[in-house]
């Protein structure tokens, strides 16, 4: 995440002001580019030099123990001259590439003296740069607007100088800080649930519907639906859409807490990587291995056997057989059961509203089913699920087999799940297992989403604990392998710029973690 | 700006709409997964074993008798040119097939489950209601009339009614002893009782006047049993089990069970015929028609796939256990060696 500054103020202003909020830190080298140096040399030159300083640092980052880091300043009449298209012709372009390469090296630019419209020139340039990254414009007066329009996501401060920016923002908040909390854990929230969403909405209805198809293979392609027609209906209506629902409004991977403390954490979810294909191919797959074994599982075990069942509701020692109605309910009963469990899997933060809708649409289900086949109802003309449901489960092999197909449609998911988060732990999975800990070590305070106070009473007798390092990509400076970890001061939190950091995350001063050693780690 | 008009637009500072409700926030760690995983796999083995176990000591006895060959035992009656053909196959048990034995008749490529030709029946008929008698549905087409009378039951489904007829006998001293079959409780006792009623009449065949038999059986719907009324008409018991449609092309259905006199305890060793009435004709479509005598345990019939299945799962719920024991231990201690 780079943090960009746009204002209309003079330099020496905004840079004063870029000092404050340390944007720019004391070891900033601060690059400058602004109309008092394309006074003195051309603007091509002026370019070129800066290209080379920033290139020749980034080359010599693995020598150096400390890199610097740069800080740009640009203003609004040098922007201008920039994106001018060159005098000598459409051959020579302008110099927006190296202007770019410059800004990419730089942790913070601050852009002063900028136009409303300029602004927006450079979200829009940002935009169409290589990376095509996804920007961010945050601003409280009318001359925001255009740059709010203009980037992806807009939010406007509802602030002294009136209500325009919020007015034309994607977002609208209060107060300036409340920025923190909405990028970094609403934001992030907002993702995962509803990248959790789509994919198990694509999963769940590729293991309702290829069973169907492998169907239509034993049935003489003669459209002989599996399920009978109110399970077709109500799947999607009744048995499995509370439960993603309320995943999608109440889930928290990471407590807010931790999100808040430890920024760095978006770079598990930066550039869409939930949605991308592998991720997307990874389900498809999974929910097309369900499927074939929701179906094969039943086709083998009602192949050419009697599959009977002990009719000990009514009648003793028949032993009576089952029919496609029969086949189809059973597939059907351990596809609901399937995915419902998957989703709970998947569920970190379990509330009260998490267990009730799970619990309850599998509940639903089987007093639907009960009630479906329990009665002749007037008004079907057809009577063919009557019993159906209830003879199913009067029979020990369908028990056995349901509970079978189940275990093994879940199976590899939960393999896979255990066996990444043992090798290969994302920092989100590691900042999990961090919580898990705390929680551990909190016994007296209740369980609540926000431990905070807890942390503080163990303050002092919290021992120097050891992190892995967390990978950092890119980075132009070797993190320490084990820190030393302070408690930080409550109320205190880091701020925003030493949180997101250009390439690297400085542990140190930014975030803490715990991480007891000891035989209990998280796998 | 006043604090009063501030906080008239403050959202709802409720635990819901703030996301604070209490949670409980489990995680597989390797303590629960691991125990967990070695829990299942052992109980699956314990329930494949039963269960495989079980499974092998169930007897079947399996008999095609389609009549394909020319050396088959009903290769002349498998043309269908005489009527009532009768054909015999005779078979030799060694040991007791131990009781209640279960005799079951088997077809092969039959697509029961083919829809147009499962849904060509009407349920109202079927349940006793008279108005449909002579106005069967539609669905029923082309089995709907015959010669503009309308038929009950009408429909493919039960006009295809599966009527072979079998009669075991034992040689007991050069003399043929009939097996006694008990064809009661065969169906599903909800469709016996509740989903077939016959229409509301005495005797039977008058409550079926002004309708014809299918076209494919012998004698009309209230003379299916005339030795026991209450195996007659719509209830009649073979008949609900053919409406019963199989789910696979490859299906059995039962047809009798042998539990009565001397043979409750099973089939003895020795020598049986078996008198197949052949009527069923199943050469066009390349079906296949079998017999299976089977016993049956608390798991049903003869299943190899549930137990090898229980046994594999729970053997490779163990492996994964112990895997993910190897890989946790590598990934953890490697930081303290």
């Amino acid at each position: 995440m780079k943090v960009w500054v746009l204002t209309g103020d003079k330099m020496e202003t905004a840079a004063a002001t870029c000092y404050a909020s340390k944007l720019f830190r004391r070891s900033t080298q601060i690059l400058e580019l602004t109309k008092k140096r394309t006074e003195e040399q051309s603007l091509h030159d002026v370019m070129f030099e800066l290209s080379r300083t920033v290139l020749r640092q980034r080359s010599m980052s693995g020598l150096s123990v400390d890199c610097l880091d740069f800080g740009l300043i640009i203003d609004g009449a040098t922007l201008t001259a920039i994106l001018k298209p060159s005098p000598e012709g459409p051959g020579s372009g302008n110099y927006c590439e190296v202007f770019l390469e410059v800004c990419r090296n730089c942790s913070a630019v601050l852009c002063c003296r900028m136009a409303p419209l300029q602004k927006a020139q450079i979200v829009k340039l940002i935009k169409a740069s290589k990376e095509h990254p996804i920007t961010l414009a945050i601003g409280d007066g009318a001359n925001d607007v255009s740059m709010i329009l203009e980037a992806h996501v807009g939010i406007g401060i509802m602030g002294k100088e009136g209500r325009q920016a919020a007015r034309n923002s994607d977002y609208a908040i209060p107060k300036f800080k409340h920025l923190k909390k909405m990028l970094l854990v609403h934001g992030h929230y907002y993702y995962i649930r509803i990248a959790e969403l789509v994919q198990y909405f694509f999963y769940k209805n590729v293991c309702f519907i290829f069973p169907q198809f492998l169907f239509q293979f034993f049935c003489g392609f003669s459209q002989q639906p599996l399920y009978d027609t109110a399970y077709l209906t109500l799947y999607n209506i009744s048995f499995t859409s509370l439960p993603i629902l309320l995943y999608s409004l109440v889930e928290q991977h990471v407590t807010m807490d931790t999100l808040k403390r430890d920024p760095s954490l978006y770079k598990d979810i930066a550039k869409n990587s939930l949605l991308r294909w592998p991720v997307f191919l990874y389900w498809t797959c999974l929910g097309v291995f369900d499927a074939v074994v929701f179906f094969f599982g039943a086709y083998f075990l009602f192949d050419n056997t009697t599959f009977t069942s002990n009719g000990q509701l009514m009648t003793t020692n028949t032993q009576m057989m089952f029919g496609n109605w029969t086949f189809g309910t059973l597939v059907f009963t351990v596809l609901v059961f399937t995915v419902t469990i998957k989703l709970a899997l998947d569920t970190h933060h379990w509330t009260w509203i998490n267990h009730f809708v799970i619990w309850g649409s599998l509940l639903f289900y089987v007093i639907f089913s009960l009630l479906w086949g329990g009665i002749i109802w007037p008004f079907l003309n057809y009577q063919r699920m009557y019993y159906v449901f209830m003879q199913m489960l009067s029979s020990g092999p369908a028990w056995l087999s349901i509970i079978l197909l189940i275990t093994v449609s879940l199976l590899p998911d939960i393999i896979k799940k255990v066996l990444c988060r043992a090798m290969c732990p994302t920092p989100t999975e590691r900042a999990q297992g961090a919580e898990k800990l705390t929680q551990g070590v909190a016994h007296s305070t209740p369980l609540l989403t926000s431990h905070r106070r807890s942390l503080k009473t163990r303050s002092a007798d919290s021992s120097q604990t050891h992190l892995p390092e967390t990978a950092v990509p890119g980075s132009c400076e070797p993190l320490p392998q084990k820190l030393l970890l302070a408690h930080w001061p409550e109320g205190e939190g880091p701020d925003l710029r030493s949180s997101v950091g250009p390439c690297a995350l400085r542990l140190s001063g930014a975030g803490f973690a715990y991480y007891a050693p000891g035989p209990e780690t998280s796998v | 700006m006043s604090k009063e008009v501030g906080t008239e637009n403050r959202p709802d500072n409720t635990a819901f709409t703030q996301q604070r409700l209490p949670a409980w926030q489990p995680m597989l760690s390797a303590g629960i997964v691991i125990p967990g995983f070695v829990l299942i796999g052992l109980a699956f083995i314990g329930i494949g074993v039963a269960l495989f176990v079980t499974s092998r000591n169930i007897q079947v006895l399996e008999r095609d008798y389609t009549g394909v060959e020319k050396d088959s035992f009903c290769y002349g009656c498998s043309d269908l040119k005489v009527k009532n053909c009768k054909c015999n196959l005779n078979f030799t048990l060694d040991k007791l097939f131990e009781g209640p034995v279960f005799f079951y008749y088997g077809l092969s490529n039959y697509f029961q489950n083919y829809r147009q030709y499962g849904n060509s029946k009407d349920a109202n008929q079927l349940s006793g209601d008279k108005e449909y008698f002579l106005e069967p549905d539609e669905s029923c087409a082309p089995y709907e009339r015959d010669g503009g009378v309308p038929i009950a039951p009408c429909g493919a489904l039960p006009n295809s009614m599966f009527n072979d007829t079998f009669k075991l006998y034992q040689m007991v001293n050069g003399t043929r002893v009939e097996v006694p079959f008990d064809g009661k409780g065969i169906s599903w006792w909800t469709d016996y009782n509740i989903k077939y009623r016959n229409p509301p009449g005495t005797p039977l065949k008058k409550a079926f006047e002004g309708t014809t038999k299918p076209p494919f059986w012998p004698r009309p719907a209230y003379e299916l049993d005339t030795t026991d009324p209450s195996n007659n008409g719509f209830i009649n018991q073979d008949f609900l089990v053919w409406m019963r449609r199989a789910a696979l092309p490859d299906f059995r259905k039962l047809y009798r069970r042998i539990t009565e006199g001397e043979y409750a305890k099973g089939l003895p060793a020795g020598k049986y015929t078996l008198v197949i009435g052949y009527n069923y004709p199943v050469r066009a479509f390349n079906g296949k028609k079998k017999v299976v005598f089977s016993n049956v345990s608390w798991m049903g019939g003869k299943n190899k796939f549930l137990g090898i299945a229980y046994l594999v799962i729970g053997s490779m719920c163990v492996v994964m256990s112990i895997v993910m024991l190897i890989v946790y231990a590598k990934f953890k201690f490697p930081d303290e060696e």
